[in-house]
C-alpha cells in the first residue's frame, strides 16, 4: 500500500494498493468511498480489508479521505458536499491516469455510495458500481444521526452535576463529527434513486441483515443488477454499536467478484 | 502545517502520518507521538488526534500519529520481533521514535495517550529513555478519602441515581440506553503502590507529567487535584500537570471541549520547553 496526497495543492489523502505481483486475471482498477463520521471509524480496517482482497485478485485500488475527513486536509467545518463529490471525480481521475484504465470501479460504503451515484451522475462513461448498505435517503439519514447524537448527549454525564448536562440538537455536530451546512444541506437531499434513472451504470447491492432497500433493490433487479444478501448483523445506525468495528464481510469476496467482473 | 504519509518498521508495516509546522520545528523541543485509543485508527476518536496534531504544528511542534500493527492501515509483520504484544508495542513505539529522530532531529518525544492509549504511553515511557513527557486523556488514577465521600454525595444527590432506583424498584428501568461510555475498563489500572513507584522513576528521569480526566472517569475520578493528593507521598512538584473537564465526554466529541483540551495541551507544552530567545 502506497500511502500519498493528491487532487487540488495535494490536499486529499489517499491509499493506493498496486495488484499483488503474483496476482492473476484481468487488470481492473477500483475505487473505495468510504462512509462518513462514526461510520467512516467502523468500517476503516474493513475497508483497507477489502482493498488488500481486491489487490490480490490484480485490481488497482484506491481508497481516500474527503476533505475535511480522516487525514485529508481541510477543518471538518470546512467540509461540503458539492466538494465531496467533486474530491470523489478527482479520486476517479487519479486512478484511470494511474492505471490508464478507463473503466474504474466503485465501491461505495453508507454516504459513500450516495457520493459514489452522484459523482458518478456527470461523467458519460458505463460504469459499476456496488453499494455496500447504502444511504438511499440523505434525509432520513441526517434525522437518525440527529436523534443518536441528541441521545448521546442527553445521557452524557447523566451523573455528573446538572450544569455538565447538555442535550444537543440543531447544532452542526453529529456524534462527534462536525458537519457544516454546505454538508448538512447536500446530504439532506440526496437520493440515491434519483441517480438511477439518468445513468445507465451496472449496479448491484449488498446488503447486511436487517438493512432495507425496497425501491433500490427494485430498481437494481429490474436492471439486471445483483443483491447481495450479507451474513452479517451491522447495525449502523443502532447507537450503541457506534465503536463497534465492522469485520471484513464473509461475503467480501462475492462482492468483489460482482464489481470487479 | 506540512503532513507527509510515512511507512515504516522493520518490515515496512506500520503506516503513519508526520506533521510539521511549516518552520523546521526547534530541535530543543520534543515532538509527539499519539498512541492508538482502544481499537481507533491514528486519527484518534472523532479525528480528536488530528486536531490536537494540527494544532500542535501551529504551535510548533512536530507530531508523528501511526497505526499499530494489525490496526488501520498498518500490517502485522510476518516476522514480529516479539511474542507478547505489549512487547511488539515497545518495539513498533522504538521505530516511530526512531523515524522522529531521522525526520524532525529531535531526540526526545511526549507521548500522548487516550484511555488504552494512555495506558500504553505510561508502560512505553518506562521503557524508552527518549521519553521527555507523558500526555493521559483519562489514563491512570488513584481512589482518595476526597473521592470516596465525593463520590457517595454525588449518587445521594443525583435525581437521575434516584429515578433509577425507583425506576428498579418499582417498574421498568428506563435508564438502559448504554450510547455513552460509561466508566473506563479497557485497561488495567495500576495499583496506588505501582502507580506511585512508576512515576516516582519517571520524575526522577524528569520526564513531565500531563493527566486530563473528563466526565466519564466519574468511576475513578472526580475532583481537581485527586491525583497528587493520591501520591502526596512522592514528590511530583512541577512534574505533574493534572486537568478535570468534567464537562467532557470520553473523547471529547463536543468541539468546544476538544478545543479547552487542545489549548490545555499546547499551554503545558510551551511552559514545559519554552523557545530559547
Amino acid at each position: 500500500m502506497v500511502p500519498f496526497f493528491f487532487g487540488a495543492q495535494d490536499t486529499l489523502y489517499g491509499a493506493y494498493h498496486p495488484p499483488s505481483p503474483d496476482a492473476q486475471g484481468p487488470e481492473t482498477a477500483l475505487l473505495i468511498c468510504q462512509g462518513i463520521g462514526y461510520e467512516y471509524m467502523r468500517a476503516y480496517r474493513a475497508c483497507w480489508q477489502m482493498a488488500e482482497t481486491a489487490a490480490a485478485g490484480n485490481a488497482h485500488v484506491l481508497r481516500f479521505d474527503y476533505r475535511g475527513t480522516g487525514d485529508s486536509q481541510g477543518r471538518q467545518h470546512d467540509a461540503s458536499w458539492a466538494e465531496w463529490i467533486a474530491n470523489t471525480r478527482e479520486a476517479i481521475a487519479w486512478l484511470q491516469h494511474t492505471t490508464a484504465l478507463s473503466h474504474v470501479r466503485i465501491l461505495g460504503v453508507r454516504v459513500g455510495a450516495l457520493i459514489a451515484a452522484a459523482a458518478s451522475a456527470g461523467d458519460i462513461d458505463r460504469r459499476r458500481l456496488l453499494f455496500w448498505d447504502p444511504v438511499v435517503d440523505g434525509e432520513a439519514y441526517l434525522r437518525d444521526i440527529a436523534d443518536m447524537h441528541e441521545s448521546q448527549t442527553r445521557n452524557m454525564n447523566r451523573y455528573r452535576p446538572r450544569r455538565h448536562h447538555h442535550a444537543e440538537r440543531g447544532a452542526d455536530e453529529y456524534l462527534g463529527f462536525h458537519w457544516p451546512t454546505p454538508v448538512v444541506d447536500g446530504l439532506a437531499q440526496a437520493r440515491l434513486i434519483a441517480y438511477a434513472p439518468t445513468r445507465v451504470d451496472d449496479w448491484d447491492v449488498a446488503l447486511s441483515q436487517g438493512e432495507q432497500a425496497p425501491a433500490l433493490i427494485e430498481t437494481i433487479t429490474a436492471r439486471g443488477g445483483h443483491v447481495i444478501d450479507m451474513a452479517e448483523t451491522i447495525d449502523w445506525t443502532d447507537i450503541r454499536a457506534q465503536y463497534r468495528r465492522v469485520a471484513l464481510p464473509r461475503s467480501a469476496e462475492t462482492m468483489l467478484d460482482r464489481v470487479l467482473c | 502545517m506540512r503532513e507527509t504519509p510515512l511507512i515504516f518498521g522493520h518490515e515496512s508495516h506500520l503506516v503513519g502520518i508526520l506533521c510539521e509546522p511549516d518552520e523546521p520545528a526547534r530541535k530543543e523541543r520534543p515532538a509527539l507521538m499519539f498512541l492508538n485509543a482502544g481499537l481507533e485508527h491514528r486519527v484518534g476518536p472523532r479525528g480528536l488526534s488530528v486536531a490536537v496534531a494540527r494544532a500542535l504544528a501551529d504551535a510548533g511542534f512536530a507530531s508523528l500519529r501511526f497505526d499499530y500493527a494489525g490496526m488501520g492501515e498498518s500490517r502485522k509483520p510476518q516476522s514480529p520481533l516479539a511474542v507478547e504484544r505489549r512487547d511488539e508495542l515497545q518495539v513498533e513505539c522504538a521505530a516511530a521514535i526512531e523515524l522522529l529522530h531521522e525526520r524532525v532531529g529531535c531526540s526526545r518525544v511526549v507521548l500522548f495517550g487516550l484511555c488504552s492509549g494512555a495506558d500504553d504511553a505510561h508502560h512505553v515511557a518506562l521503557s524508552q529513555s527518549a521519553v521527555a513527557g507523558m500526555i493521559q486523556i483519562d489514563g491512570h488514577a488513584a481512589i482518595t478519602a476526597g473521592f470516596k465521600w465525593r463520590y457517595i454525595a454525588q449518587r445521594l444527590s443525583s435525581p437521575r441515581r434516584w429515578q433509577n432506583w425507583f425506576e428498579r424498584k418499582f417498574g421498568t428501568p428506563s435508564d438502559t440506553d448504554h450510547a455513552v461510555i460509561e466508566g473506563i475498563d479497557f485497561f488495567e489500572m495500576p495499583d496506588r503502590d505501582t502507580l506511585a513507584g512508576d512515576l516516582s522513576t519517571l520524575v526522577a528521569r524528569d520526564v513531565r507529567l500531563f493527566y486530563a480526566y473528563s466526565g466519564a472517569t466519574h468511576g475513578y475520578y472526580n475532583h481537581a487535584g485527586q491525583l497528587r493528593n493520591a501520591l502526596a507521598d512522592i514528590e511530583l512538584g512541577d512534574h505533574l500537570h493534572e486537568q478535570f473537564l468534567p464537562s467532557a465526554d470520553h473523547t471529547f466529541s463536543r468541539n468546544a471541549e476538544r478545543m479547552r483540551l487542545i489549548e490545555a495541551v499546547i499551554g503545558w507544552l510551551q511552559s514545559g520547553w519554552p523557545v530559547a530567545e
